[in-house]
Order: structure tokens, then sequence, then C-alpha cells
């Protein structure tokens, strides 16, 4: 008998197994705290407290005036499954500590598809003496003429000016000057002779080994190449004779090393977003929570506060703007699911390949706000070509990984054409003068759609290819946009069940706060905070209509989230597509079942919150062409005010 | 099999192994049904976030205190914050014993695949599962925290304009083969996963010719354990006489019925 006991209870827990694999347990304790201290101290002090106590004291956290420490214990393991007890009692019996809390590790991966082939052959690259460019001449670089996201000549199959137009930019006389991008990735060979004098070491920084000097670590298959060749994309140097150019040529880059590590805690995220934020201007992240369609996360609480509080005080009170890898789950995934990609404040990118389809890696959201190049990876030679490990240069960069540094290269043009830019401003940039192009979806799923105002989006492109010409164009002339509120427009507290086969429809009337301090006339993103679960979480939908009849699907079908435990709590859905529109009025929030099999629900909680301007944003530009986007939309919003006050 | 049940018994208060046994019942037996068709892809995943487990917490294990337990949740997070950050409520919640076995510890496949090596340390954290009740904790493995895993660091030259006095390296070459010898001469976790010999690994090893899914996957998982304090370490023989986990009393515990109990 007790041997069918035992068996049974090998049974047992192989089901257990089962069940860990779909919850987001398996926390992983690493050997770094957070320590809160009762009162702001200074570094010293909390230097000598770290020191006390057998850690080291790595330095205080962005946005928490000098009150949180971040410590690492000298010989706590790297990582355990517990957490440790009596190292967070040691600490907190030193009166000044208020709390200690040890960091939980967890996994976050590159943005890139990698090859089948480790690409550690790298072609060489020719030693032709570059001849000084002059505006409208095209660089002489060697890898220029591959770098057909920069100026598609139809290469490898591709569409003609299916591409950034960077020398529209370029021939303005804008090149990046005086603006960096910070690379936080796995490190950034700044040793590459075409990256080396446009590296700027003094905003850069290796949390991975914790010391000034973020250039990557060895590795045999060349892993570790990914920041390089995003550093690459932004801000290769020109006519050198070197691999190609940067989309921003004349602009900066510094390397944030913080993706090389057995495990991602809180801390390395929250310092490495909050690092240096007023010399860093551009943040470019091409990595995220796994894209393997089953995960919901995203930034934890120091990380969120780094990037508030980039986004309210860096770059001395404009922002840092921060530009993020929609995610390469294909369509199987949503980045609305990754907290990182679907927040306000990270502009997330997403790719579009040579001929205008969509990447098949490209993860798709209603938080997408543009899109950039990346490869098509059938043919290898289309992909984005850059630079390389250890001085080399590649022609086969991929991914939406890719896309992201091309985006931030466009901004930073934006910021030497005009550097009062706001983060909101970059943002609006992006939306006014990015181009649907010959942007399609291959699987003819989703077109472009007008929104209540006149712009056209896209579930997959958000509102298109980015103009580096004509953002930098409409920069110089650029006004500040009027102040941001933020309105809680309404919530349904009631739980309602989803049942197969029959969509649940919700309502929300409401005036945006009308009236109040708060009040929202002219939108900028949309949150739906929604409280919801589903006997198989991957086979709900979600969609949000605005008052103006743009449906925006915030959840997709995901097939692989197999979850019926976790759901989603409080998690903020986010649309830029009803951009610019008028708040008033109903939303509905529609929840249904894409399956075969019977599914059921409960809807628990939706609160919409809305975020934009009470002053119409544009009244102060004037548009060139009366068939520009901002034309069409100032007009919209023109007419509207009209037709109210009349 | 059945001499491993008694061994079970002489190691563990019966009440409480069983009560515990009850407790898993009734906790899993629920859920098992939705979980019988996992699709095959998400295997690897699931091996993965186990063993990850496993492995770590076999490495942090001796330093645990017996008084040891679990620790304050971040309770004082501002609200607004709660709201636009990730539901929390799997990270706060207060782990039971019996959580932890449930959601990380070893299902019988693992167990068996311990049982290739020397089966006790392994073998030990499947029967006990509650690992973590105070007294019954088994008595601390020594280990020497001299060398933590943590990947090599990268050597760290002179960006241009800089200098030696800034605490980086003039004498470079910017080449791959630099690079590895920099960090070939540190003490410090072989990356298995993107090295394809790990320094004092028998590249005639047969691992190389491991072909099940699983088999490879440990494999990875091992060599990214070339760490000396690391137990994945007892997966190449040729090593064991340097293992401090292979030295001490072997534990008499039920994983020794190998492959082909289940």
């Amino acid at each position: 008998m007790p041997c069918q006991w035992f068996s049974l209870l090998g049974l047992i827990l192989s089901c257990g197994a089962a069940i860990s694999s779909s919850s987001s347990s398996g926390d992983v304790f690493t050997s770094s705290f957070l320590v809160r201290f009762q009162r702001s101290v200074e570094n010293n002090f909390a230097h000598e407290v770290a020191r006390r106590y057998g850690f080291d004291n790595l330095g205080p956290l962005p946005g928490s005036s000098f009150k949180e420490y971040h410590f690492k214990h000298r010989s706590l393991p790297h990582a355990r499954t517990r957490r440790s007890i009596s190292h967070t009692r040691v600490l907190k019996r030193h009166p000044l500590i208020h709390t200690a809390i040890q960091q939980p590790g967890f996994i976050r991966v590159k943005r890139g598809l990698r090859p089948a082939i480790p690409s550690i052959h790298g072609l060489p690259y020719s030693s032709t003496n570059g001849v000084q460019g002059t505006s409208g001449a095209e660089p002489t670089d060697p890898y220029f003429p591959l770098q057909w996201y920069l100026k598609n000549t139809g290469q490898n199959g591709g569409k003609m000016r299916l591409d950034l137009n960077v020398q529209a930019a370029w021939d303005q006389g804008i090149t990046g000057k005086n603006v960096t991008t910070a690379i936080m990735d796995d490190g950034v060979d700044y040793m590459h002779p075409d990256l080396k004098y446009n590296y700027n070491a003094e905003a850069s920084y290796d949390f991975s080994s914790n010391d000034p000097y973020p250039y990557p670590r060895y590795t045999d298959d060349w892993f570790n190449s990914h920041g390089t060749r995003c550093a690459g994309e932004v801000a290769a140097a020109r006519d050198n004779g070197i691999c190609g150019v940067g989309v921003a040529y004349d602009s900066k880059v510094a390397g944030i090393r913080m993706l090389d590590q057995p495990y991602m805690t809180d801390l390395i995220e929250a310092n490495s977003m909050g690092h240096e934020p007023h010399k860093i201007h551009i943040y470019s992240a091409s990595w995220g929570p796994t894209d393997d369609g089953k995960t919901v996360d995203g930034p934890r609480n120091a990380t969120m506060r780094a990037i508030v509080q980039g986004v309210n005080e860096g770059r001395n009170g404009l922002g840092n703007i921060y530009v993020w890898a929609s995610g390469d789950g294909g369509e199987e995934d949503d980045c609305n699911c990754d907290g990182y990609a679907a927040s306000m404040w990270t502009i997330s990118i997403n790719s579009a390949i040579n001929d205008g389809q969509n990447a098949h890696y490209d993860e798709s959201c209603s938080s997408t706000l543009a899109s950039t190049f990346s490869n098509g990876a059938k043919d290898p030679n289309t992909g984005v070509a850059t630079t390389d490990l250890y001085g080399k240069c590649t022609t086969t960069h991929s991914g939406t990984s890719a896309a992201a540094p091309e985006a931030a290269g466009v901004f930073a043009l934006a910021l030497e054409a005009n550097p009062q830019l706001t983060w909101r401003d970059v943002q609006h940039l992006t939306v006014l003068t990015s181009k649907r192009n010959s942007l399609f979806d291959a699987k003819n799923r989703f077109h472009w759609t007008m929104n209540g105002v006149g712009l056209e989006f896209n579930h997959l492109f958000g509102f298109g290819v980015l103009d580096a010409g004509a953002m930098v164009t409409l920069a110089k002339q650029w006004r500040t946009v009027p102040a941001r509120y933020h309105c809680e427009a309404g919530s349904i507290l009631e739980p309602h069940q989803i049942m197969s086969g029959r969509s649940l429809f919700l309502e929300i009337k409401t005036n945006a706060c009308k009236g109040t301090d708060t009040e929202v006339n002219y939108l900028e993103h949309v949150q739906a905070v929604i409280t919801a679960n589903a006997s198989r979480r991957g086979d709900l939908e979600l969609f949000l209509t605005s008052p103006m009849g743009t449906r925006s699907m915030i959840l997709s079908r995901r097939a692989n989230d197999d979850d019926h435990r976790d759901g989603f709590t409080k998690w903020p859905f986010m649309t830029t597509h009803t951009w610019g529109e008028y708040p008033h009025g109903t939303w509905k929030l529609e929840a249904r079942f894409n399956s075969q099999q019977p599914r059921t629900g409960w809807l628990k909680e939706w609160s919409l919150v809305l975020h934009g301007t009470k002053e119409p944003p544009y009244r102060a530009l004037s548009p060139a062409s009366p068939h520009s986007k901002l034309a069409i939309v100032k007009k919209a919003h023109e007419d509207r005010k009209m037709n109210k006050d009349s | 099999m059945c001499t491993v049940q008694i061994e079970v018994k002489r190691r563990y208060n019966m009440k409480k192994f069983f009560g515990l046994f009850i407790c898993l019942l009734l906790a899993v037996g629920l859920q098992c049904e939705v979980q019988a068709y996992m699709p095959m892809s998400a295997k690897d995943h699931y091996f993965s976030d186990i063993l990850l487990r496993e492995i770590v917490d076999r490495m942090g294990k001796d330093l645990v205190d017996s008084s040891e337990s679990y620790i304050d949740p971040m309770n004082d997070v501002p609200a607004h914050l709660a709201l636009m950050a990730r539901a929390s409520k799997d990270l706060e919640a207060e782990q039971m014993d019996y959580d932890a076995l449930l959601e990380g510890n070893p299902s019988p496949s693992l167990r068996d695949q311990e049982y290739l090596q020397h089966s006790s340390l392994w073998g030990h954290q499947y029967v006990s599962g509650g690992a973590g009740e105070g007294p019954h904790r088994v008595k601390p493995q020594v280990k020497t925290d001299a060398s933590l895993p943590a990947y090599c660091n990268p050597p760290n030259p002179c960006p241009y304009g800089y200098t030696e006095d800034q605490g980086c390296i003039i004498d470079f070459e910017n080449t791959a083969s630099f690079s590895r010898e920099y960090q070939a001469s540190q003490e410090c976790m072989c990356d298995g996963e993107h090295m394809f010999d790990c320094p004092g690994q028998d590249t005639s090893d047969d691992n190389r010719q491991m072909n099940s899914d699983l088999e490879s996957f440990l494999a990875r998982q091992f060599h990214t354990g070339e760490h000396k304090n690391l137990v994945a370490k007892k997966f190449h023989p040729h090593e064991d006489k340097l293992n401090p986990f292979l030295q001490g009393e072997k534990l008499p515990i039920a994983a020794k019925k190998g492959l082909n109990v289940v």
C-alpha cells in the first residue's frame, strides 16, 4: 500500500509542476536589497551602514530623494529561491532603516530574432577613405547602400522610398548634434572605430559589473552584440569608410549595460532608466518580459517610479524619451501584456519589413505609437546593416530590437531641431508626422482606419512609419502642447460574467471631468484598467470603443496563454488610437472569447482613465500644407469647438 | 521502492508526512484536470523554471538559518503606483511551506534525473518539501562564499579621451580573443548557454550526444552550473572529487528509486 501511495504522490507532484509553469511563481531572490531609510541620508552614511552589515552600497535610487538605496550583499549567492530573513533582519535592526526588501530576480529577454547560425562572421569593413559629406550628398560609408531603412532604392526586392526619409532631415543640417541616446542593453563596443568618437562615456554605466565601462562580455557565440548593433543604428559615424551610418550620425550614444546577468532585478532596471537623466536625452530599450505569448508582466515598483521621474524631471524638466521595442512575440502575443511597451511614458515601436509588410515576429497592440524597419527574416541580407562587436559590421541585425534604435535616432534628430521639445511633444510629433506610406498587414487582418479626428491608424503599425524629414521640419516650428490632465472618467466595479459565444458589453458614460481641475477635452492616451479572469486567459479578447466610434483591440487572443488562475489584476490596457479625439460621451468595452471550446470568465472591474489636454493642443501651430495630418486634426478641433460654442 | 518508503518513515515524522501529503492531494487534485493537456511546447519552459529554482535553491540552501522564515511583503507602495504596475498579489503573497513544494520543487522525472549522479540532495528536497519547517531541516551544508555564481566581468577598455587613472585599460585590443583571454583568467560562472566550451570542461564529454529534449536541456542547465559551488556539477563525473556536495554524509533517501520507477 505505501508503495502505491508513493507513486501517487509522484503523479500529484507532476501536476504541481504543471501548475507552477503557468503561474507567475518561481521567484528567485538575488543578493540585491532595496533599503529604505526613515529619512533622507547621505550616500556616505549609507555606505557606512552597508559596510557595517557586510553589504556594498550601490547608491541611491532615482526618485527616492536619498531615502532609498540599493545594497548588495557581499556573500549571499547571486540568486536563491528563498528570501533571506536573517539578512533582512540584520538590516532592519538599524534604527534609521525603515524597510529592507530583498529583490526577486526575473527574466528579461532581448528582442532580436536569434539567427539560426550564430552570426559570428561579421564582415570586415573596407578601408576606403571617406569624403566629407556635403548637404544633399549621400554618405560614402561602405555599408550605406545596404542600409535600405535609411534609403530604400529597392534593394533586395524592397519598395522604393519606403524608408525613414532621413536624407530630408540631414539636408536641413540636422544630424543629432548634442543629443545623447542611451542604449540599455548588453553593453556597447565603444572601441568600435565607427562608434568611438560618438560615444558619451560620462553618461555610460555598467550595472552588470558595477563600473563605468559598459564594454560587452565575451561569449563564444557573440551573443552580447545586441547593444553594439543598436548603438550603430543610432550613431555610427558618417563618411569614415567604416560600416554604415547612423540615423543621427552626429549624436552621441551612451551604453548602459544591464541585460547581461543571470537575473534581472527591479533595482537594476530602475537604476538604468534613471541613470544620468539630464545627460541622457533618449533611452532605447530593445528588451522586455519574455515574448512567449503567455507572460503578463511589466515594470516593478522602483522601475515604474524611475520612469515616472524620468518623464517628469529628466532633461531638466522636459522629460526623458523612452523608446521601447514592442516585442517579438508574433501574432500570438499582445504587447499590451508587456507593461513596458504598454506604458504611456514609453514610445512603443513596431517594425515593418522592406516591402511594407509587417514582420512575421511583430507583436501588435493598441499602445504601439509608430513603426520603423527591421528584417524580413527570409533573406538574411534584408536585415539591418549596422556595427557589430569587436569592430566588425553586420547586415543581419533583426527583430523589433532593430526597430527601436532607429526610432531613437529619429527622435535625436527632432531634439536637435528643437531642444525644447518635451516628452509629450515628441509623442505628438510622432503621431502627426508618421506616414501610412505603403505599410500593410500581410495577412489582411488589420486595416488602416481613420479615427474621430482624421488620423489614420493601424493596429499593427500605430500611426505609421516614422518620417525623419517631416518630423524635423515640424519640430522646428513646434510650440509646446498645453498642460496635460488625467481624468478618472468612471468605473464599473460589479463583476460581470463573460460567456462563450456571446460578447459582454459594458458602457461608461463620461463628461471627461468637465468643470473640474482635470478636465480633458483632447485625448492623448486612454487606459482601461481591468481586473478579469477566464478559464483560459489567452482566449479572452477585449475591445474599447470611443464615443467617436474608434474601436481599439486592447487585448487580442494569445493562443499560448493557458492561465486560468491569475487573470489580469488592475492591468492598464492602453490605446493610442483615439489620439486627438474628444472624450465626452459613452465608452464601450466589449469582452468576448475567441475559442471553439466553451470558456467562462469574469470581468470584475473596469476603470477608464483619460489623459490629454483641456486646450486644443495644436492651436499655436500653422500647418505647411492643408493636406498634412496637422491641418486635418487642427481643423477637426476647430470645427468641434465652433459647434460647441454655437 | 518499499525500502525507500521505510527510509522515509525513518527520517520523518509520519504524521507530518501524511498531513503534508493530504494537503498536496487537496491542493493539486483540483488542478490536475486542467493541466493534463499542456502543450508540448510548454515543456521546456517549465522544466526550465523548475530546474532553475531547484539549482538556485541548492546554491543558497546552506546559507539558510534554521531559524529562517519568510519576510515582510512590500507593504507601503504608493497606491497609484500599485495601480499602474502589475498586479502584485503573487509577488507579495507569503509563501507557505507546501506552496513552495507545490510550485517549485521537483516532479518525479526530475528527481529521477538527479538520481543519475547522486540522489541524496535532490531526493531530500523532494520528499521533505517543508524543508522550511524549522527544526525538521537537515543540518546545513558547509560551503564557501568565496566565489559567487556570476558571469565573468568583461574588460574595461578606456573610452576615447580616458586615461588609466580612471580605472580602465589602455593596453587593449578590440578583438574577441582579447576579451576571451581576459575573462578566462577570472573565477566566475561559465555561461553554458553561450559558451561552446566552458573552461575545465572535458570537450569529449558525451553531453554533446544528448538528443532528447530533456537531456539536452539538463545539459544546458548544468553547463551553466559549471561554477564550483553549483550542485549541477555533479553531472560531470570526472570532477566529482572537487565537488563539496559529494562529501559528507549521504542521506538515505527516496530518490534512489531511479528511472525505471515511474
